[in-house]
């Protein structure tokens, strides 16, 4: 367990195959040293608010990119994404929304919310792969957020 | 003349006429008589001057003859002819003795006296010329003097010149004598001459009398001869002229039998006259024509009493009649009337009729003379003499007023005056024309209550309308009911039949109450609850008189006296009652109750319908809730459907592919390519989800309607989808296409999916003809896409355009079966339609329809 503090990407996902696939192609760019996992929105919020078990980690540490799946437990993806976004503290963190969705009321209400990118996960895991790693790529080691 | 329209004055006037025949009898009478006295004087006189002359003439004869010896007698016999001459000088007559040569010798003073001289003296030794204009000279020597000479004797009548000048109508006879002279009678004859010249006249001014008279008259004699008739006669009753030729009564009484209504009556009177000559008649006689004849028959008498025979005056009355007719009718009219007419010209009624005296209540002689004023109600009776003088002054008056009884009760009345001049403009008298107006009166009254009445139904309907609980339509009914009737309180109780409760959903009270809105009572202690239930109306006139229930009771004791109950029935069925009471004992009338129940039916029906209004709306929400219910379920159906769906085949893709990759010394060709067929059907099955999803999309999506260049679309279509299939050769032909009105997005589906096939079954072919045209028919463009590519069998047709229904193999053709699927659902939405055409083998042409620009759908 990596120290909250240190964390670069904040994963919010329930599916476990997804988690591991997730993880499987972040690896593969060296990009999972600094992810953390949660599996529902309230700990999601728990983290990026620091409340409850998050409590002693430092808001300002927060992640350089939450990739949000919107269907979870709890308090659903798109809460969350209101959440981060409304809150003046946690607006520039970037956010990109991982969903199985190709509603395209999801993906309307997402932006309207303020996401920074919405992918639609492939089933074809050589899609997959080649997306996350460069989603990685792109908001962890690319964008430069302001400080 | 008598006036035509007064009976009794003709009748009247019979005696004076009578009397005026009289005296024009007489008058001829008396002129006959004068002239009869004159011509017996004058013979008397002619004969005893013929005697005289005789004698003389015989006298001179014998004194000629005895001249010579009667010498001694001459003394004698001149006294004598002295004696002769003083009685001829003193005659009445003139006489004068004349000369052979002319010249009168002798004359007495008459003679002189005719001619304007005052004697003889200066006459004689005149000739008898000095006496005559030369006219009358020349008349006497043509017409007297050759007689003379003849016969010795001549007489005729001549003018005389006087000494003055002035003339003289005068009768001369000439005898010769023996001397050879002659002598000369002569005599003034004047006044003769004006008696027989005012007998003429007389005469003719009778004949026109009798002419211009307006009764035709004729004159028979005893013997029944006509003696006289005048052109009237004759033309009243249509003799011929030779009838009347023929003067005889008994001729023309034939002639005149036909034209009788009565003949025998008329003849037998006529016979009855004829036979009592002194019987005096008038009687009618009716003609066949329908004429009226009035006749008056009296015998002509002289004034000796003579009897020459009878009179007829006959007059036509047939216009008299007929006007005495319509003149009954008329008085008949104001006799009969139930209009009441008065007649006054001063301050008091001179005339009633029987409807005036009776509709007052009195008889009509007890009104004649009593003043005008007392038909009058009492109030009323100070504007009377305004009311007489505006009518004098217009002429006519027409107006209102309560008229007073006999028995002192009133009436509203409808008075027309009319104030009857003279011809110089002088009023006469008023004609007043009463109509007792009490029952137009009430029918206004009537009709305002009813006018009132509806209106304040109207304002119920409407209020009723506007509101829209049961308790707000109760409460704006009751609130307008107090205009219509006066009532203490009014409440409207509706029954619950499952709680057997009453509920007073509505009050509109006077004063304080404990039965206000929302009182619950047991229906039992409701007042005939089943004459209710039968839709009538319960009505009590007074509490007092009855045994009270306990609701009653407190009523009473509230000050309720009198009460009405009216059912509120819907649709037969029995909901509530609409009930009114009021402090005076027998309050309600007919029509209020009738009121009540035009309230309580308006009431019932739109309590109803709030009741069902309630229920829609309840109903609405309920399926508006449900619906969103649905929409939600469906929602999350489809979201798990895409999101849930597609993580296990990510999984097993993923997994699938961690194995190959992590395991692959492990694994044999066979495990490569059983992992391969999965990993395909992972594919497969996420193309199918996307295609599902996209097709229920496709449902639900809104359409944005836009004007759509389908040339430009369908090109940029063929470009991408030409671009994602390098390395076939195709040839397309995209002819000019009409603008479309629809959804540009789904448009673009549409030939997404129409081309993407014709790519797709054009594979086989080595060059790939695919052509997209359109046309129109009527007020829609059709278009199409054409292929030369496999085709299908028409006999599958209908299984085209069904969900995942392919007509071909999956090896052979990739595919879910969703895009024509998805084609026809678009173009319904759009209001078009969708076909194709095919043979297997020879390609497939699919064909689209839009409404054409304008048409809205």
């Amino acid at each position: 367990m990596i120290n909250v503090d240190d964390v670069e990407i904040l994963l919010v996902e329930d599916n476990q195959n997804d988690i591991e696939l997730t993880l499987r192609a972040l690896k593969k760019h060296n990009l999972t040293n600094f992810v953390h996992v949660v599996k529902d929105g309230a700990e999601a919020l728990a983290f990026i608010f620091c409340t409850g078990v998050y409590a002693s980690r430092q808001l300002e540490t927060g992640p350089k990119v939450v990739l949000l799946d919107l269907k979870l437990p709890k308090v659903d993806g798109l809460e969350v994404l209101r959440q981060i976004k409304s809150d003046e503290r946690t607006k520039v963190i970037p956010v990109v929304v991982m969903t199985s969705s190709q509603e395209e009321r999801d993906i309307v209400e997402s932006y309207k919310l303020g996401v920074n990118s919405y992918i639609v996960k492939p089933v074809d895991f050589d899609k997959f792969i080649q997306c996350v790693a460069e989603l990685g790529y792109y908001w962890v080691l690319c964008n430069k957020p302001p400080r | 003349m008598s006036s035509p329209s007064d009976r009794r004055s003709a009748s009247a006037q019979k005696p004076r006429r009578k009397t005026a025949n009289r005296t024009r009898r007489s008058r001829q009478a008396a002129a006959g008589k004068v002239a009869a006295r004159d011509i017996t004087a004058l013979k008397r006189t002619q004969e005893e001057l013929k005697k005289a002359n005789d004698e003389l003439e015989r006298r001179v004869k014998e004194r000629t003859a005895e001249l010579a010896e009667a010498n001694v007698i001459l003394q004698e016999q001149i006294a004598e002819r002295k004696r002769q001459s003083a009685a001829m000088a003193t005659a009445m007559d003139g006489i004068a003795i004349l000369t052979q040569d002319e010249a009168y010798v002798y004359m007495n003073e008459a003679h002189a006296k005719i001619y304007g001289y005052d004697g003889p003296e200066a006459l004689l030794g005149k000739t008898w010329r000095e006496l005559y204009y030369d006219n009358e000279i020349k008349k006497i020597e043509r017409e007297i003097l050759p007689a003379f000479w003849e016969k010795g004797r001549s007489q005729g009548e001549v003018i005389g010149k006087r000494r003055d000048g002035s003339t003289v109508d005068t009768e001369i006879s000439l005898t010769a004598i023996a001397e050879g002279g002659l002598v000369c009678v002569c005599r003034d004859i004047t006044e003769r001459k004006r008696a027989e010249e005012a007998l003429r006249f007389q005469k003719t001014l009778l004949e026109c009398q009798s002419e211009a008279a307006i009764d035709g008259i004729l004159v028979a004699s005893s013997d029944r001869k006509w003696l006289s008739f005048n052109r009237r006669f004759i033309d009243m009753w249509d003799i011929p002229e030779e009838v009347a030729r023929a003067k005889s009564s008994e001729l023309a009484l034939r002639w005149v039998k036909d034209k009788l209504a009565d003949p025998e009556q008329f003849l037998t009177r006529v016979e009855y006259l004829y036979q009592h000559p002194d019987e005096e008649s008038q009687d009618e006689i009716v003609l066949k024509d329908g004429r009226i004849f009035d006749r008056y028959s009296a015998p002509v008498k002289s004034a000796e009493e003579a009897y020459y025979g009878r009179v007829w005056y006959y007059r036509d009355i047939t216009e008299r009649r007929r006007a005495e007719q319509e003149l009954c009718k008329l008085a008949s009219i104001v006799e009969h009337t139930e209009s009441g007419v008065a007649i006054s010209s001063g301050d008091t009624f001179e005339l009633v009729n029987p409807a005036f005296a009776r509709m007052h209540g009195y008889a009509v002689e007890e009104l004649i003379g009593t003043p005008v004023a007392q038909i009058f109600a009492p109030e009323f009776r100070a504007q009377v003499p305004e009311h007489i003088w505006a009518a004098k002054e217009r002429g006519r008056l027409t107006f209102e007023a309560p008229h007073l009884r006999k028995d002192g009760t009133v009436f509203p009345a409808l008075i027309q005056v009319t104030a009857v001049r003279d011809e110089q403009g002088k009023p006469l008298y008023r004609i007043a024309t009463v109509i007792d107006i009490s029952e137009r009166k009430q029918a206004e009254d009537k009709l305002q209550r009813y006018t009132k009445r509806l209106e304040n139904l109207q304002e119920i309907d409407r209020a009723v309308l506007a509101a829209r609980s049961p308790e707000k339509i109760a409460q704006a009914a009751l609130h307008h009911i107090q205009d219509l009737m006066p009532c203490l309180r009014a409440s409207v109780v509706v029954f619950d039949f499952e709680t057997k409760e009453g509920v007073v959903i509505a009050t509109q009270v006077c004063r304080e109450t404990k039965i206000g809105t929302g009182a619950r009572w047991p229906i039992t202690a409701f007042e005939l609850v089943e004459t209710l239930e039968q839709g009538k109306p319960v009505v009590v006139d007074d509490l007092l008189s009855r045994p009270l229930s306990p609701i009653m009771k407190a009523l009473q004791e509230e000050g309720v006296r009198s009460y009405i109950n009216v059912p509120l029935i819907s649709k037969g069925e029995f909901i509530g009652t609409v009930n009114l009471a009021s402090e005076k004992p027998g309050a309600f009338s007919n029509e209020d109750v009738e009121i009540a129940r035009e309230i309580a039916n308006s009431l019932a029906i739109a309590i109803q319908q709030a009741r069902l209004h309630e229920q829609v709306q309840r109903h609405a929400v309920e399926l508006e809730q449900r619906v969103a219910e649905r929409t939600a379920e469906l929602e999350a159906f489809s979201y798990s459907v895409s999101h849930d769906l597609r993580s296990p085949l990510r999984a097993i893709d993923g997994f699938s592919r961690i194995l190959q990759e992590d395991h692959a010394g492990m694994l044999d060709a066979e495990c490569n390519r059983l992992l391969s067929i999965i990993r395909s059907n992972t594919q497969n099955m996420a193309q199918l989800i996307d295609d599902l999803l996209a097709f229920s999309r496709i449902g639900r999506k809104e359409l944005q309607r836009t004007e759509v260049d389908m040339t430009e679309l369908a090109k940029t279509v063929w470009e991408e989808l030409k671009a994602a299939t390098p390395g076939r050769k195709l040839h397309v032909k995209i002819m000019p296409l009409p603008v479309a009105h629809g959804d540009r997005a789904m448009l673009r589906q549409v030939f997404v999916n129409l081309l993407a096939n014709a790519i797709k079954f054009t594979r086989p072919r080595e060059t790939a003809m695919i052509e997209v045209g359109a046309g129109v028919e009527g007020n829609q463009n059709v278009y199409y896409v054409k292929d030369n590519g496999v085709g299908f069998d028409m006999q599958y047709v209908h299984k085209l355009f069904g969900v995942f229904q392919r007509l071909h193999g999956a090896e052979e053709f990739e595919g879910t079966g969703v895009g024509l699927a998805i084609v026809q659902r678009i173009i319904q939405r759009h209001g078009g339609r969708v076909w194709a055409e095919g043979k297997a083998g020879e390609g497939a042409a699919i064909y689209f329809t839009l409404p054409s620009k304008g048409m809205k759908l």
